[in-house]
């Protein structure tokens, strides 16, 4: 990756990391002692749901964000194995 | 009695487990530290949450939710379900890599490796195996105290108790929960942690979901039980994030930035077989953290309605009273058998620390060259034992102090966290140096020592909780200010000032000393092409 990718990467993770910090601080529940359904009260139903949202962040990343540079390093017993035959 | 011959049972089960592992290793140091890199993505996935879920995450959770609300949930589990995941994917996939084509075992060797540099990496080892000792004591005072109440006799001790009405004491806890961790960790290496831990998380999800409900119909429904919390006007507070700050929830962010600095996690992700073992993980741990958490804190603040006017040391067992108190015998055992699996997390740690002492220090200082592979695999087994007497000496020497090992735990969740601007530099930055590194390093030690410091001498002022803070030094305000649970900067944990002042020590020390060779820098960073102040700066280096 050039110094423009990482850059462009790096701007990106801390706009991820603002927007996550923001929504985390939950200006919409925090002091609501009001209950989801009669059972889950309304502030750790907002926090639950920050946890599927981050399922979804993560998947995102890992489509768009993988370190697709590792790949091609192979497992141990690969790399055992090509050891040995040039041997 | 039936509850502790499950956890028994439980115990001899996963020693078993270290002794078949120990089966199918052979004996070289990557097997034994490392499982020869070749976990699938099942056991990564599971063993990897499993270290981080530790008796803090289950029992302190459920503890502190009963004193400070449902607002523990995002305090603690909703911060980790998006930086843990995330520094898996950014820094955990980068050490896996660089372990793979330089052999690194562990992160020590990797800074040593990437800065060129001898004794600034023992200076980050000193510092990374000290903060790590209290939970090793810690994990073995849980398993005394927690076999000690499971054994507790009906009508006689009861939970927390202890003592007199239990016939498992908590010496004798503590050297059972000891002998067998030291069991499969010495024989069974990194394999055999592995394959415990996914055996401790799958037991834990699955008997977690089937207590919650149990508890709910016990306790005649939990809309039942959240309508009477929510009409008490001493427990309503605890249905909002009322009891906790905005400054304080806001620093709580940063503190799992910790978990991919405890050598433990870094060591861990080293051992995948794949990279792609990692994209499981990273999608799948939100999840994880949800399914472990949400419940304990639910329980934690049901527990407040039925067990009313606990002191904060005493509420740490809220989750053991529900279940002895409300379920049958047989689901209490194999429930305490699920949180004994939750304390018993000290393994990979002590296996960790023997990981460290073995190749940063015994490898790295000769003994390997000179005694070869398989006396340094002895050697870590011998320091396993050695480790594991210590904790447990330690442990019962200091049963009434449990509070200092929880405090040290405290500080040292922030000096971790605040140690990943290093990590994040070593990985990232070309022009990082040494120094830079070894700056951060003092300015960690000395904030956790002198927090810790400060913390002690305002014993004395320390408000109750529920009570607003006071300052420390009035001339500075609000800036340093004392309340009921620690020394707060700006209302926020000392977390946030320490991870700035080492993310600022190392850039700027970083930029005035001079960095890695050339020829080291373009290992660690091939096909990377150089801004030109960074490359005016390594060819001046090279």
């Amino acid at each position: 990756m050039d110094v423009r990718g990482w850059k462009r990467g790096g701007v990106g993770f801390v706009g991820l990391w603002a927007v996550m910090i923001a929504l985390r601080q939950d200006p919409l529940f925090a002091n609501d002692p009001g209950l989801l359904l009669g059972v889950l009260p309304a502030g750790l139903a907002y926090q639950a749901g920050y946890s599927v949202l981050a399922m979804l962040v993560m998947w995102g990343l890992v489509l768009v964000a993988w370190p697709q540079e590792l790949r091609s390093l192979e497992p141990v017993e690969a790399r055992d194995t090509a050891a040995d035959s040039r041997e | 009695m039936i509850p502790a011959i499950i956890v028994f049972l439980y115990l001899a089960i996963v020693l078993y487990i270290g002794i078949f592992a120990f089966r199918r290793g052979r004996v070289s140091g990557e097997d034994y530290f490392l499982a020869s890199r070749s976990l699938g993505g099942v056991v990564f996935l599971f063993s990897l949450f499993g270290t981080n879920m530790t008796a803090f995450a289950i029992l302190g959770s459920s503890g502190l939710a009963y004193t400070r609300g449902v607002g523990v949930y995002g305090l603690l589990a909703a911060s980790s379900s998006f930086v843990i995941p995330f520094t898996l994917l950014v820094i955990g996939t980068r050490l896996w890599g660089h372990g793979r084509r330089f052999g690194h075992m562990t992160p020590v060797q990797f800074f040593r490796d990437r800065w060129e540099c001898s004794t600034i990496g023992t200076a980050i080892f000193v510092l990374t195996a000290a903060m790590l000792v209290p939970y090793i004591v810690i994990g073995v005072m849980g398993g005394g105290a927690t076999l000690e109440a499971l054994s507790a006799v009906a009508g006689v001790g009861g939970v927390g108790a202890g003592g007199a009405g239990s016939w498992v004491s908590y010496e004798v806890g503590g050297a059972i929960v000891a002998l067998v961790v030291m069991g499969y960790v010495f024989f069974g290496g990194m394999r055999g942690t592995a394959w415990v831990n996914t055996f401790q998380t799958l037991l834990f999800l699955a008997f977690g979901a089937m207590a919650f409900v149990l508890l709910g119909k016990e306790l005649g429904g939990f809309d039942e039980v959240m309508a009477r919390l929510a009409a008490d006007p001493r427990t309503a507070s605890l249905l909002s994030r009322e009891r906790i700050p905005q400054a304080e929830f806001f620093s709580y962010f940063f503190i799992p930035l910790s978990s991919i600095m405890f050598p433990h996690i870094s060591i861990m992700c080293l051992t995948a077989r794949r990279i792609d073992a990692f994209r499981k993980t990273v999608v799948l741990y939100p999840v994880c953290i949800l399914l472990v958490w949400l419940p304990s804190v639910y329980l934690g603040v049901v527990a407040a309605g039925e067990f009313p006017g606990l002191a904060p040391g005493e509420s740490d067992d809220v989750l053991l009273r529900l279940l002895t108190e409300h379920t049958g015998v047989w689901l209490a055992g194999v429930l305490g058998a699920a949180i004994m699996a939750c304390v018993m997390a000290s393994d990979s740690q002590i296996l960790a620390l023997c990981t460290m002492f073995s190749e940063d220090i015994f490898a790295y200082y000769g003994g390997k060259k000179r005694f070869g592979d398989a006396a340094q695999v002895w050697t870590g087994r011998l320091f396993v034992v050695v480790i594991t007497l210590v904790a447990y000496l330690v442990a019962m020497a200091a049963k009434d102090r449990v509070g200092i090992f929880e405090l040290a735990i405290r500080f040292a969740f922030s000096g971790y966290a605040a140690l990943s601007p290093v990590m994040i530099a070593a990985l990232f930055w070309r022009r990082s140096t040494k120094w830079g590194a070894l700056a951060a390093v003092v300015w960690i030690a000395a904030t956790v020592a002198g927090t810790w410091y400060l913390h002690e001498v305002t014993a004395a002022i320390a408000p109750r909780p529920g009570e607003p803070p006071v300052p420390i030094v009035p001339a500075l305000g609000g800036a340093l200010l004392r309340s009921a649970g620690g020394v707060t900067v700006f209302g926020m944990l000392p977390v946030v000032p320490m991870l700035a002042g080492s993310a600022v020590l190392v850039w700027l020390v970083s930029l005035a000393t001079r960095p890695p060779s050339r020829a080291t820098v373009d290992r660690f960073f091939p096909g990377t092409v150089p801004g030109e102040r960074g490359r005016a700066g390594l060819k001046t280096a090279g």
